[in-house]
């Protein structure tokens, strides 16, 4: 009961009796709060202000790299467990097929604290469709939640495949 | 030099499919909007190297790599469909997937004497193609004509769509262990329009590449994951970069219908006519 409690608590989530049931549990407003103050300050400049992605984000740029994806309804952030989005997050992102070496999505660890990256995270939830919470609830049941508060290396330090902590 | 070798490719497909249509609808008939042709299907069953064809009807097996073929009994229930896919999921138990319209989705995990209906849980037994994980034992993926794409991660007895397939005609889906995924791996899909790409959390097919025309199969190479091959009418084109470059690398000798690779480095091809040839040398030379 404990370790669900606290993966509870880890997701952002309000606590709920159902954690294992097929609805996604709702998101603490504040925790929402904070997390849209974040994403305005350290994301929009890139992903938009409304989270609808750079222009032209399903093309390679002039660069060679992929842009930046929308977080709404219309890209593909919902499809991601929580773990994995944490891991994106925190260590950034290259996709593989660039023309270029470095990550276009940059790391945030040294920027944002752990708490800030879930924050965030859980904003970016209220920008989906029930339909697509309901995946991205189903895909963190399966795939892993964020990592406990204060062991963040229990999801981060292993490359590849997401390692978080499933909710009990 | 690979615009002439693609445009020569491209011109050759244009003739087979010309002569194709010369010849009658029985090889190139589409039985539903977004489903592969009734060509047939051929996969390869590396824990027995153990090669599964169909031609659309009967299901056979190859314990010689194509020399001799044995058929495989399907239940009654398939009789009436095609069985336009065949896959082989990873783990020792080498499960079977068989699927086509009206056949659904079977499964057999002893080497096809028995079989069971696993798509209960589909929207619909209009099974176009069948394609397991490369890796996750459990995991297979389903599409649908309409190009809606479903998982199943515990064997087919719980599906839930999870993408789309690419714009184009879908012939063929794969999934590859190439590595650089936000998940487990990638899923390669060749289409009337060419190679698509697109990383297993379905955030995107984009095409792999140039556009190489209509393309009949896709495969990698279990050992090399980088090294692909397609096939567009008589020609098979290979990459070693995951498909941004592709290169003509030989003709087996007739239309191509569908390709696997063994571990041990063998790639095969399923011709129309029905014969399979193999090409040790990456689709060079074929016997």
């Amino acid at each position: 009961m404990f370790a669900r409690c606290a993966a509870a608590a880890a997701a952002g989530i309000i606590a709920s009796p159902a954690l294992s049931g097929s609805a996604p549990p709702p998101l603490n407003p504040i925790e929402v709060a904070a997390g849209r103050a974040i994403y305005q300050q350290a994301c929009a400049s890139c992903h938009g202000a409304r989270g609808e992605g750079a222009p032209n984000w399903q093309e390679l740029n002039a660069q060679g790299e992929m842009p930046a994806p929308p977080h709404d309804a219309d890209g593909h952030t919902w499809k991601h467990a929580d773990a994995m989005l944490y891991r994106m997050v925190r260590e950034g992102w290259r996709d593989p097929f660039n023309k270029t070496q470095h990550l276009s999505m940059p790391a945030f660890a040294q920027q944002l604290s752990e708490e800030q990256t879930r924050q965030v995270i859980i904003y970016l939830k209220t920008l989906w469709t029930p339909e697509q919470r309901q995946f991205q609830w189903q895909e963190t049941l399966a795939r892993g939640a964020f990592p406990p508060a204060g062991n963040e290396t229990r999801s981060t330090a292993v490359h590849g495949a997401g390692k978080a902590e499933k909710p009990q | 030099m690979l615009n002439i070798f693609v445009r020569r490719a491209r011109r050759a497909t244009a003739i087979a499919a010309t002569i194709l249509a010369l010849v009658g609808p029985t090889l190139a008939t589409a039985t539903a909007e977004g489903a592969r042709p009734t060509w047939g299907a051929l996969v390869h069953a590396p824990q027995t190297d153990t090669l599964y064809k169909s031609d659309g009807r009967a299901l056979q097996r190859s314990d010689d790599s194509g020399a001799h073929w044995t058929d495989i009994s399907l239940p009654s229930s398939a009789k009436n469909g095609q069985l336009t896919s065949l896959a082989v999921a990873a783990g020792e138990q080498a499960a079977l997937y068989a699927a086509g319209p009206g056949v659904g989705v079977l499964k057999s995990v002893d080497d096809g004497k028995t079989w069971a209906s696993i798509d209960q849980s589909l929207p619909s037994r209009e099974v176009a193609i069948i394609t397991a994980h490369s890796t996750s034992v459990d995991t297979v993926y389903a599409v649908l004509p309409g190009g809606d794409i479903y998982r199943s991660e515990d064997g087919g007895a719980e599906w839930r769509k999870v993408g789309a397939a690419p714009e184009g005609e879908l012939r063929q889906l794969i999934h590859s262990s190439l590595e650089g995924s936000m998940q487990t791996g990638w899923l390669f899909a060749a289409t009337d329009k060419g190679v698509y790409r697109s990383m297993d959390c379905f955030c995107g097919f984009r095409m792999a590449g140039e556009p190489l025309g209509s393309i009949s199969a896709v495969i990698y190479d279990p050992q090399e994951p980088m090294q692909l091959y397609a096939a567009a009418g008589q020609q098979v084109f290979g990459t070693g970069n995951g498909g941004e470059e592709w290169q003509p690398v030989g003709s087996p000798g007739g239309e191509v219908a569908a390709l696997a690779h063994s571990l041990s480095g063998v790639l095969y091809a399923l011709l129309v006519d029905g014969r399979v040839v193999q090409s040790k040398d990456k689709g060079g030379t074929w016997e």
